[in-house]
């Protein structure tokens, strides 16, 4: 999914290294966010924490509440993402997290594969498969096979 | 991996370490792999939960060890950061250890990181007119060309923070002299001005200090004004006593009432919420009756001293009955701008006290003693639990006594019978 205006509110937290800061600017200026702009994986991690904290305070008024969302920028240059967004799934499921492609905001669906797409990709060995077998594996539905 | 987790106290072990370690520690035990599962740990902490100690094995932090131990204060300010190194000493942790620690060793760190209490202001350091909402500044019509004695009144009824001000404006208009100021002392005053002393009996209010005045003049106006000063002053020190709880320093009745209302306003405008525990000490009498007034009155003084250690800037310790007490939890940041640090839950903290009371000693009450208190509380969160003063210390008060039903030593938070 990508949008050029996601209009993510102003809860987002826009996570870039230190010497990409510009990017993180013009990503500001463009999409129109108020972001809490982080350098540091942990301090967005934590900056999301609280984020959620107030989000939940908010509902108390019965306000919509857009969810709490991390935007990556140029993060590949940054250690520890694997582990962030490993950290953001079990304990914060609700973050929306996005990264800044072809120059639009794109939410990664599977972040996973983003974690593959930043370490070393795994290498995955197939058993040979004939054409006969992968034609039954691809069009036949389970009854048709019992039958 | 141990996932049990209760008031004692929980700690989370971040990283590699030994099995024997973990398996020594008396308190609860959370071990995760890295700074960020231990941040939401900490962040995912229920009111139940209680995390007193992060423990990081010094290769899950270094990366950025600064940015790492920061990211977890901000999520929990009050829990102590033990970094296990044997190579450098991270002097923004709380403690440091070996990475071969014991556990007796481990949590002889923690107990002495938290015996150093928190740096907080006392009550007598604050802005009392601000806090209680009784400065209106706008009463004040100031024009600096006509100025005189019913300004510097309505300045010391209205807005004492401007009362200097006035004065000063007030001498300039009356005298003509090109400067003139009022100084704590003559080494802050320019080179060539002179200064005259601003004594009343004993009371020393610094230097008044001025150019283009003669001596003369300069001392009969440093007279005129250290008169004012010392009614200002006066009137302060009476609005404090109005307002303090002689035997704690504790606030009183009057001014919880005073700023719970004034705090109230402000929530509703502004759209925040706002809490109040009431609690008292679990048999207070007994330890009255055993060891006499005195160590009662020992026991809430250090009661109030531990509560200051706890409590943030902003909050509010109250005295308001013989061993019961109110706090008020008033955020005094405006809701969250990005990048500004949120306060720990309201529930974590109330728990956290509740913990560190029944963990303190009190040497008055003896070696025959126990030495051990407990409380008993209840939580009212506005506008959850009610929508004026009334409403909300009520539902405390009845949340306390559910505390007090349930067997003592509890904190009642938000579940009614």
């Amino acid at each position: 999914m990508s949008t050029n205006n996601p209009n993510p509110s102003c809860r987002c937290v826009v996570l870039v290294p230190l010497d990409r800061a510009q990017a993180a600017e013009q990503a500001t200026k463009k999409f129109a966010l108020e972001p809490s702009i982080e350098h540091e994986p942990a301090l967005a991690m934590a900056e999301l924490c609280l984020q959620i904290t107030h989000l939940r305070t908010d509902q108390a008024w019965c306000k919509e509440q857009a969810p709490a969302h991390l935007i990556l920028i140029h993060t590949q240059e940054l250690t520890g993402i694997d582990q962030l967004i490993a950290a953001i799934q079990k304990y914060l499921p609700s973050v929306k997290i996005s990264e800044i492609r072809d120059g639009c905001i794109q939410e990664i669906e599977n972040p996973g594969a983003v974690v593959d797409s930043l370490g070393e990709l795994p290498i995955v060995q197939l058993k040979d498969v004939d054409a006969d077998e992968l034609s039954m594996l691809l069009d036949a539905n389970p009854q048709e096979v019992d039958e | 991996m141990t996932t049990d987790r209760n008031t004692r106290g929980t700690y989370v072990f971040a990283g590699k370490f030994d099995n024997e370690l973990l398996s020594c520690m008396e308190q609860p035990v959370l071990r995760v792999d890295t700074v960020f599962d231990a941040i939401g740990e900490l962040a995912t902490a229920s009111a139940a939960d209680l995390i007193e100690a992060v423990v990081l094995e010094d290769s899950v932090i270094n990366s950025n060890p600064v940015a790492n131990i920061d990211a977890i204060r901000r999520v929990d300010p009050t829990a102590v950061i033990v970094v296990a190194s044997d190579e450098t000493t991270h002097t923004q942790a709380d403690a440091n250890v070996p990475r071969n620690t014991t556990a007796a060793r481990l949590c002889s760190a923690v107990v002495n990181v938290k015996s150093q209490p928190t740096e907080l202001p006392l009550s007598g350091d604050i802005d009392l007119d601000a806090v209680l909402g009784i400065s209106d500044a706008s009463k004040i019509v100031r024009d600096s060309t006509t100025l005189g004695d019913v300004d510097l009144v309505r300045a010391l009824m209205h807005a004492p923070i401007q009362f200097k001000e006035t004065l000063v404006d007030l001498l300039k208009q009356q005298t003509g002299w090109t400067f003139c100021a009022i100084l704590d002392d003559e080494t802050c005053a320019p080179k060539t001005s002179i200064v005259a002393p601003l004594r009343y009996g004993h009371e020393e209010h610094g230097v008044l200090a001025a150019i283009g005045a003669t001596n003369d003049d300069l001392t009969r106006w440093a007279r005129w004004a250290v008169c004012w000063l010392d009614l200002a002053r006066r009137q302060q020190k009476l609005k404090i006593l109005a307002y303090q709880d002689e035997l704690s320093g504790a606030w009183n009745r009057r001014f919880l009432r005073t700023c719970l209302a004034k705090e109230l306003q402000v929530s509703r405008n502004e759209r925040r919420h706002l809490t109040v525990m009431i609690f008292d000490i679990d048999d207070f009498k007994h330890y009255n009756d055993k060891w006499g007034h005195a160590a009662g009155d020992e026991i809430i003084r250090e009661l109030v001293k531990l509560l200051r250690t706890i409590i943030r800037k902003g909050d509010h310790v109250c005295r308001i009955g013989g061993d019961e007490f109110a706090v008020v939890f008033c955020d005094p940041e405006p809701p969250r701008e990005a990048g500004s640090n949120h306060p720990t839950t309201i529930e974590i903290l109330a728990k956290r006290f509740r913990e560190q009371v029944r963990k303190a000693r009190f040497p008055k009450l003896g070696t025959e003693a126990t030495g051990v208190l407990s409380i008993s509380g209840g939580l009212a969160t506005f506008p959850w639990d009610g929508m004026d003063v009334d409403s909300i210390l009520a539902k405390a008060d009845q949340r306390l006594l559910q505390s007090k039903r349930q067997g003592k030593n509890s904190i009642t938070i938000g579940h009614d019978e």
